[in-house]
């Protein structure tokens, strides 16, 4: 699956075949993004899989720099909660701890235009994981760094304004760390300057 | 290991972008998963009705053996080993970890073998029949013929190939009339060698038994509240736990948290420290444990009386046991040293000789790459303290170490390995 998606992000984005057109008059602009929308967890967990709240509210943001051919470039976060997970305590089943996971990518974008008005990216950067256990012992939160992580996503974006543009976004994202996975489908809107 | 290489295609447009697109999508995206699952066989059930193995029977088993068929996979002498109910039988290159059982007075042991730094395994089904020997046996009494003939297999298949084993001798003096520490590192094996049971768990220190350890090495970290663990990383991590809801690092959680939203690869919690030197003392003939501190002066507040209290619950119950706190670094020495009472405190020094006296420590533990240092070892044993070897896991030097040395143990990942040089000995 990550293998196939990369694959078809470097045969569209690459193929001499496909000619380029100048998208403005100006040689380069910048933009910037923000999406919010559905974030579901590709549940791999072996404990608490059952009890798993896999579907969260998510938030992306990008800037990139969009030069005159398809390929922009940028930087890309957000905030995309995970999962929560409740389990009784081991010492007492009267006692519920919720514990949840949430990431903060900070990563490089690549995005390619495709045809007219679709786009594909790809990316990769850290990630910062905000842990938290909440109702056992206390509320614990814990942050850890996560080093090699990647995503690809397709976006349309609709043009609505010479500088707005709005859309939507499907994106996978991969977090190395811990192995977690998460598919994301978000409205997005583009402002570029 | 899987590997995702992504090539890039030439492209002549996209001229400003294309360094920075090959740098990322040139790179050779590698993912190494090792394989981690345990190796478990499904060992040949005892035949019904059989009754356990008695206590008077064991002591004649024990021994060398020599190997009469079987040879190209057990060698030329094997070392057959007791502890409580657990029988093990130490090859070079092997292990045999045996279930028993008496019926119609012959001795039934069914198990599996496998050697030790790799994943090649296979059934065993072994007996000692009532006329090779067993018969003496039941009656306490070293018979004058003692065969163990059974068969082994390959993997989970049926068990076709012939062994046996005839006795040979008892252990020789030198096994017999001296303390040697056989230390399991990890509370007796990794995780990542494929053991049944998770490093630095309860469940280790039961197997390590039948792996071929007399002793073992734990390590030690403090949960949030305070509570002394067997951990070895410092982050809760899929490398040592099984997939679970947090993360980070074990410091951050408490006791309570761990043990409900996290175990270990193979299933088990994160032991206390407290219950795994009550089990050590309770549940088993281990003679020594290094407490390997991964943290400082708060941890051995903490551990110090849990050592103590251990060693009074051995002393009760008439136990040979050594609890020894380590001593692996400078941090952890300038802490230990800001204990008042530090010198009566039993401890294991990794430092150097200067220091273990300084310190008073019953021990010092150089690493093995220094060699066997047989004129230092000597000096520092006249002094009336133990030295043990870390951590050594090549056949080849457990051997050299084991017969040029003077250590009073040796720490290693694969206790069997040392156990089958040791308990050979002539």
């Amino acid at each position: 699956m990550k293998q196939l998606l990369l694959l078809l992000f470097l045969v569209v984005a690459f193929n001499p075949g496909w000619s380029q057109k100048s998208l403005t008059n100006k040689e380069f602009r910048f933009s910037v993004s923000g999406g919010i929308g559905w974030n579901h967890y590709i549940n791999s967990l072996k404990i608490g899989t059952n009890s798993a709240v896999e579907d969260h509210l998510g938030y992306s943001v990008k800037i990139l720099w969009e030069p005159e051919h398809r390929l922009a470039i940028g930087i890309e976060s957000g905030y995309f909660p995970f999962y929560v997970v409740e389990r009784s305590s081991s010492s007492s089943n009267l006692v519920v701890g919720r514990a949840s996971l949430s990431i903060v990518p900070i990563m490089l974008h690549f995005r390619c235009r495709v045809i007219k008005d679709f786009y594909i990216s790809a990316g990769t950067g850290i990630a910062v994981l905000l842990s938290s256990i909440k109702g056992i012992g206390g509320t614990v939160d814990s942050n850890q760094l996560s080093l090699s992580n990647f995503q690809v996503s397709t976006s349309y974006l609709k043009s609505i304004h010479p500088r707005i543009r709005v859309g939507g976004e499907l994106k996978y994202l991969s977090i190395d760390k811990t192995e977690d996975e998460s598919l994301s489908l978000m409205a997005i809107a583009s402002f570029r300057f | 290991m899987r590997w995702f290489i992504i090539f890039t295609k030439k492209s002549h447009r996209c001229v400003c972008a294309r360094p920075l697109v090959l740098i990322l999508f040139s790179l050779f995206l590698i993912r190494c998963d090792q394989e981690t699952t345990a190796l478990v066989l499904i060992v040949t059930p005892l035949p019904s009705g059989s009754t356990a193995v008695p206590f008077i029977s064991k002591i004649p088993m024990e021994g060398v053996y020599q190997v009469i068929d079987g040879k190209d996979r057990f060698g030329d002498i094997v070392a057959l080993r007791w502890r409580f109910n657990k029988l093990t039988i130490f090859s070079k290159d092997n292990y045999l970890i045996l279930q028993s059982g008496v019926k119609d007075s012959s001795i039934y042991m069914q198990g599996f073998w496998r050697i030790p730094t790799s994943d090649v395994n296979g059934l065993a089904n072994l007996i000692i029949q009532k006329t090779l020997g067993a018969r003496a046996l039941l009656m306490g009494v070293k018979p004058q013929i003692l065969s163990i003939k059974g068969n082994f297999g390959a993997g989970g298949g049926v068990p076709d190939r012939t062994v046996e084993f005839r006795y040979l001798r008892p252990f020789s003096s030198t096994v017999t009339s001296k303390d040697f520490y056989i230390v399991g590192h990890r509370a007796g094996g990794r995780t990542s060698d494929r053991l049944r049971v998770s490093e630095n768990s309860i469940e280790m220190i039961s197997f390590t038994e039948n792996y071929g350890s007399t002793g073992i090495e734990v390590d030690i970290r403090l949960t949030r509240d305070k509570v002394p663990v067997l951990y070895h990383d410092k982050d809760i991590n899929i490398r040592l736990t099984v997939k679970g809801p947090i993360n980070g690092p074990i410091g951050n959680f408490t006791f309570d948290q761990l043990s409900t939203f996290v175990r270990l690869v193979r299933g088990e919690k994160i032991p206390k420290l407290e219950d795994a030197l009550n089990y050590v003392v309770d549940s088993t003939l281990l003679e020594f444990v290094w407490l390997d501190m991964k943290e400082g002066r708060q941890a051995l507040d903490l551990v110090i009386p849990i050592q103590d209290k251990a060693l009074k619950r051995a002393q009760q119950k008439g136990r040979k046991l050594e609890i020894l706190v380590g001593v692996p670094d400078d941090k952890v020495l300038n802490d230990f040293k800001a204990i008042s009472n530090h010198k009566d405190i039993p401890s294991l020094c990794e430092i150097s000789p200067e220091e273990a006296r300084n310190l008073n420590s019953k021990a010092w533990a150089p690493r093995w790459t220094l060699g066997t240092q047989n004129e230092l070892v000597t000096q520092v044993q006249a002094e009336g303290r133990e030295v043990y070897c870390w951590t050594i896991d090549q056949p080849g030097f457990i051997e050299q170490f084991l017969r040029e040395g003077k250590f009073n143990g040796l720490l290693t990942n694969y206790p069997s390995v040392v156990a089958y040089y040791y308990y050979t000995q002539p």
